[in-house]
């Protein structure tokens, strides 16, 4: 036992204390960062402040309401303005003074066709302004009250029918969670089981595993590592989600958008019930890899090919989403590389029957606890073997 | 110049000969041509359900909602819905249909509907995704009903704006809302960005693999540095423009089959110019990088060390992928013209331009003139790098190291 702790320790330490360590860490949040940064840019540069003008020829806006402009987020509306015809639009655009003008047409109410005249795409914002502009004239007769809620619209409610789980439209957080938590999951699998894959490979390239094995045994080298290396992510996973819950809480009153944002604690349980097996499972198969391969660029080559499958629910988000009873979803999550990411995804979006929840979790703490297996017994039989892989047939004792 | 054959033939033989760098050849077209044949039967398969949408989706079920109106406000439903949403006096009577299959949904309008807003949506699978597209139906009978049952006045005021864009500019303008208006340009830089450094890292796998088995060794006592290294270039970059015409060509066929079967307007057929800009970008591009890429694998003792130091020469390609809102949104804007004249990103960015719209013609010369400059000094610096003494030394790699020996001090 106390050798399990010291091969654990090393490991750990030996990784964390490392710059590069201190740069992986870093990194991450600088990317979140600069990718901000990067949309922020192109949302300024595609934004166009210019004025955009209309002529009307329904008489629907003879006497216009103007929008008021209280509703604005980050810009100011775009200033709109009236033109008596077009010869008087097209010298304005031309003269630059303009980005854009709408023309009007004598049966918009019942076509709701609009031409605009550009020279080049007018703005989102300026669209969105104009039409907003253009509901506000339609409603311009209606009583008050009335024309309030249809500008408005309406605040859904969605409630499961046994009225535990309630989603109002506002409310994209805890959608978006399981998202960002399998994006996470992804990153940090990728980087221990990285560790894991070369913490074997290493010590059989550079020969310091005979001197290693005269002193300890196989499965206390073995498990040492593999608990040693899983710390190292999970440290890193601690770090990363710390950080932005602390900033979440810490930002919450002063956000708007961020008021009424919750966690559903169920789907936040499933995650870690989810993902915590899918880890070891994952970490034992690199590990595995790492003692059958003679090479380390073997072992990453090989080691690809886990990460590929860990990586389709993303191609399926949509379907997931959309449609998380159909077939596919079904098997997506209880195929245990995919259900890590796949089932909180689901049972974000739906009421995920009991029985698939307890099936998914059997097969991945099975798969979990085969894989430590095969790990082990991948790592006994190829310990001191160079220059020729282990086999799959011997893996399994067939041999 | 027989060495420099010898070195060229064989680095072919091995790059051509690698299944993986085959299969991606071929797969990439073929791949790329079924699903070019799904997208465009997909229209048929709609309507009715083939196999893959059914496994994808699950069974389609005929969707009938009901409604609770404790507000009095829906007197009557538009035409359209009629059918689709049931009407029940009260909760209780729509949980019991919801119960007994009839209805897949209800909703809740309550009495102060008008002052608040609020909507209860009971579902039965929740699935709030599905429900904001599907609470629509409901959102129409209710706008309908507000405005006294006028259904143009309630058509107008959810679809305000059906718009047409005139363009007083000459240039040929596509429409912001066609998918491909962005796909197409990030086709074209993705493409690029592929191929360019794929073959620039078969260049640094080529290097570095001979120096850390120290076949090298041997090498450099019957060939000069510098014949080895024209040798790989000349080979690889075949190799390279071998990938860029099967690839583009294959992208080119696909857009004018498709300008056929799929109706895509003219503005999105690419002139048969690109090709031939692009062959040429390409070339200064992998001359670039891939001398880059020699010279980071003459210095680092294996391929492991290497790893940094690749993301660090790959970044200048990266910045136009990350970039390529502003340049498909502005492609002759500041930021764009910028990239596309800077050599290091001027292949990727110069090529997402010209996908997006004309580009003058004095802009490419000038940008094929400095990249031509720029591979002229990289390769001859890079040329001075691959002496024996670094392709035989065994130091620690670093960064910097790389970046004095580029600059002929180390």
């Amino acid at each position: 036992m106390k050798k399990f702790w010291q091969i654990a320790v090393h490991e750990y330490l030996h990784h964390v204390l490392r710059k590069r360590f201190l740069f992986a860490l870093l990194s991450m949040p600088l990317f979140v960062v600069f990718i901000l940064g990067i949309s922020m840019i192109s949302v300024v540069t595609q934004d166009n402040p210019a004025p955009v003008g209309y002529v009307d020829y329904s008489g629907l806006l003879e006497h216009p309401v103007q929008l008021t402009s209280e509703e604005s987020g980050l810009f100011s509306p775009v200033d709109i303005l009236a033109f008596s015809d077009e010869a008087a639009a097209r010298q304005a655009l031309e003269g630059q003074k303009i980005q854009a003008y709408f023309i009007v047409p004598k049966d918009y109410l019942e076509t709701g066709a609009v031409q605009a005249v550009a020279l080049k795409a007018p703005s989102e914002r300026a669209q969105s302004d104009f039409a907003d502009l253009l509901r506000v004239n339609l409603l311009a007769s209606q009583p008050d009250a009335v024309a309030q809620r249809v500008l408005e619209g309406d605040h859904l409610e969605i409630h499961s029918l046994d009225s535990q789980r309630e989603q109002s439209s506002g409310q994209w957080l805890s959608l978006v969670l399981p998202v960002i938590a399998g994006v996470i999951f992804m990153i940090v699998i990728n980087i221990s089981g990285g560790y894991l894959l070369r913490a074997v490979v290493d010590e059989k390239e550079n020969r310091t595993m005979e001197v290693l094995i005269t002193s300890v045994s196989p499965t206390q080298l073995m498990a040492g590592k593999v608990v040693g290396n899983l710390s190292v992510g999970l440290t890193q996973l601690f770090i990363w989600l710390f950080f932005p819950a602390v900033a979440f809480l810490v930002a919450r009153p002063f956000l708007p958008f961020l008021q009424g944002q919750t966690f559903d604690g169920g789907t936040f349980g499933l995650m870690v019930l989810t993902m915590l097996p899918a880890f070891v499972f994952v970490a034992a198969l690199m590990a595995m890899v790492g003692a059958t391969a003679t090479e380390s660029r073997e072992a990453q080559q090989m080691a690809g090919l886990f990460s590929l499958p860990i990586m389709i629910p993303f191609w399926f988000t949509y379907y997931l989403m959309q449609y998380p009873n159909s077939p596919l979803s079904l098997i997506l999550s209880v195929f245990p590389f995919t259900a890590p990411v796949s089932l909180p995804l689901r049972a974000a979006f739906t009421d995920v029957p009991a029985w698939q929840i307890a099936l998914s979790l059997g097969i991945l703490v099975a798969s979990a606890l085969g894989a430590v297996w095969l790990a082990g017994r991948a790592f006994r039989l190829g310990m001191l073997r160079y220059g020729k892989r282990l086999s799959w047939k011997e893996l399994f004792g067939l041999s | 110049m027989k060495k420099i054959g010898l070195v060229l033939r064989n680095e072919l033989k091995m790059v051509l000969g690698r299944r993986s760098f085959v299969v991606m050849l071929v797969l990439l077209p073929v791949a790329a041509f079924v699903i070019f044949n799904i997208a465009s039967s997909a229209p048929q398969a709609q309507t009715s359900e083939s196999p893959v949408t059914q496994f994808l989706t699950g069974p389609s079920q005929s969707v009938v909602e009901g409604y609770v109106d404790q507000s009095g406000l829906i007197q009557k439903l538009p035409e359209d819905m009629q059918g689709r949403l049931l009407a029940f006096a009260d909760e209780a009577a729509a949980r019991a249909a919801l119960e007994a299959g009839q209805i897949t949904g209800y909703y809740l309008v309550p009495a102060d509907y008008l002052q608040s807003g609020q909507i209860q949506y009971y579902r039965a699978d929740y699935n709030p995704l599905a429900a904001m597209d599907q609470a629509n139906g409901l959102r129409w009978v209710l706008t309908y009903n507000l405005l006294s049952q006028d259904p143009l006045l309630a058509q107008r005021v959810q679809q305000p704006l059906d718009l047409e864009v005139h363009y007083l500019s000459d240039q040929s303008q596509r429409d912001p809302g066609n998918a491909l208006t962005f796909f197409l340009p990030y086709g074209v830089t993705m493409l690029f960005y592929a191929v360019i450094l794929g073959s620039a890292s078969l260049m640094l796998n080529s290097v570095s693999s001979e120096k850390q088995n120290r076949v090298i060794e041997i090498l450099m006592t019957s060939i000069t540095p510098t014949q080895m290294l024209t040798g790989k270039i000349i080979a690889l970059g075949l190799a390279g423009l071998l990938q860029t015409g099967v690839w583009m060509g294959t992208g080119f066929a696909l857009l004018r089959l498709s300008g056929r079967t799929l109706q895509v307007p003219a503005a999105f057929q690419l002139e048969p110019a690109i090709l031939a800009w692009g062959v040429l970008f390409f070339l200064f591009g992998y001359l670039i990088y891939a001398s880059l890429m020699a010279g980071l694998g003459a210095l680092v003792p294996n391929m492991r060390e290497a790893s940094q130091a690749t993301f660090v020469i790959s970044m200048p390609l990266i910045v136009p992928l990350v970039l390529i809102n502003v340049l498909v949104s502005d492609p002759n804007g500041p930021i764009a013209v910028g990239l596309s004249l800077f050599p290091l990103t001027a292949p990727v960015t110069m090529m997402a331009r010209m996908a997006a719209v004309n580009v003058p013609i004095w802009q490419i010369l000038l940008a094929l003139g400095l990249l031509a400059g720029t591979a002229y000094l990289v390769v001859r610096s890079v040329a001075g790098m691959f002496r024996a003494q670094t392709l035989f030394a065994n130091q620690p790699f670093s960064i910097k190291l790389f970046f004095q020996a580029l600059m002929g001090q180390a």
